[in-house]
């Protein structure tokens, strides 16, 4: 029988690399999905993910129509990949959501979308350690 | 009423509604295509424009994608919303000053419409 000690060793040592290599990729990613959601998305969903962009305080309050969605809270996390790679690229109209959420599915690539998913799945847990005191 | 006074009345009203008559019909409507990501007025790529109070702009999406309206400027407010191609939407401008336009789907399109 192989000795404990030894197994233990050995899969710390395998899974060291895989743990090096994906830690920096996902925070690639993240960065990626923040960037494409200042560019497209920060608008109405705020800068901060928050749902409180410029056509929100500017406009969809006045016309009381569906706010944009506030990303900060965890819900958004749990919210299966494809649902919401599926509102991104359709738009919201198609998803009973707001009809003023425009479809992205012919501008972005499927990559951006799934680094917007990463960003939208991370944005609780991001924006609450920063207001944390 | 007396009869000089429901004439002079009627006088009035006829001007009235020849005036308001002759103002519409002034108003333009100015096409503005949406192609290859730009605004496009009779073939030309335009970023500025200048119209008259009253007149109309229809935004047509001529992409084989879909295209965005809006405006956040203090003058103008508003959302068309998303059309795919072959759609157009119209907006009509009411006050004279400047009014941005831009796509949401596309950040890079952008036209400064001055009204006057």
């Amino acid at each position: 029988m192989p000795n404990p000690r030894i197994l233990i060793v050995a899969l710390l040592l395998t899974a060291t690399p895989t743990i090096a290599s994906t830690q920096p990729e996902a925070e690639a990613r993240f960065e990626r999905g923040q960037k494409l959601f200042t560019t497209y998305c920060s608008r109405c969903h705020g800068e901060n993910a928050d749902g409180e962009g410029r056509m929100v305080k500017r406009l969809y309050r006045r016309l009381k129509t569906q706010l944009p969605s506030n990303f900060t809270l965890g819900i958004y996390a749990d919210r299966p990949a494809e649902y919401l790679r599926k509102i991104i690229a359709n738009g919201g109209e198609n998803h009973s959501m707001s009809k003023y959420m425009p479809p992205f599915g012919e501008e972005l690539s499927a990559e951006n979308i799934d680094d917007l998913v990463h960003f939208v799945k991370k944005a609780p847990e991001t924006y609450a350690r920063r207001t944390d005191p | 009423m007396h009869k000089s006074s429901r004439q002079k009345l009627l006088r009035i009203a006829a001007i009235a509604t020849a005036l308001l008559a002759a103002s519409v019909a002034q108003a333009a409507e100015v096409v503005v295509d949406q192609l290859n990501k730009t605004f496009v007025i009779e073939g030309n790529k335009v970023e500025a424009i200048s119209i008259n109070v009253g007149d109309t702009l229809r935004f047509r999406n001529d992409d084989p994608f879909f295209h965005n309206i809006f405006s956040l400027s203090d003058l103008k407010t508003f959302d068309l919303g998303s059309f795919p191609q072959g759609q157009s939407k119209t907006v009509t401008f009411d006050k004279a000053g400047t009014v941005e336009v831009e796509c949401a789907i596309h950040p890079e399109m952008y036209m400064e419409v001055t009204v006057k």
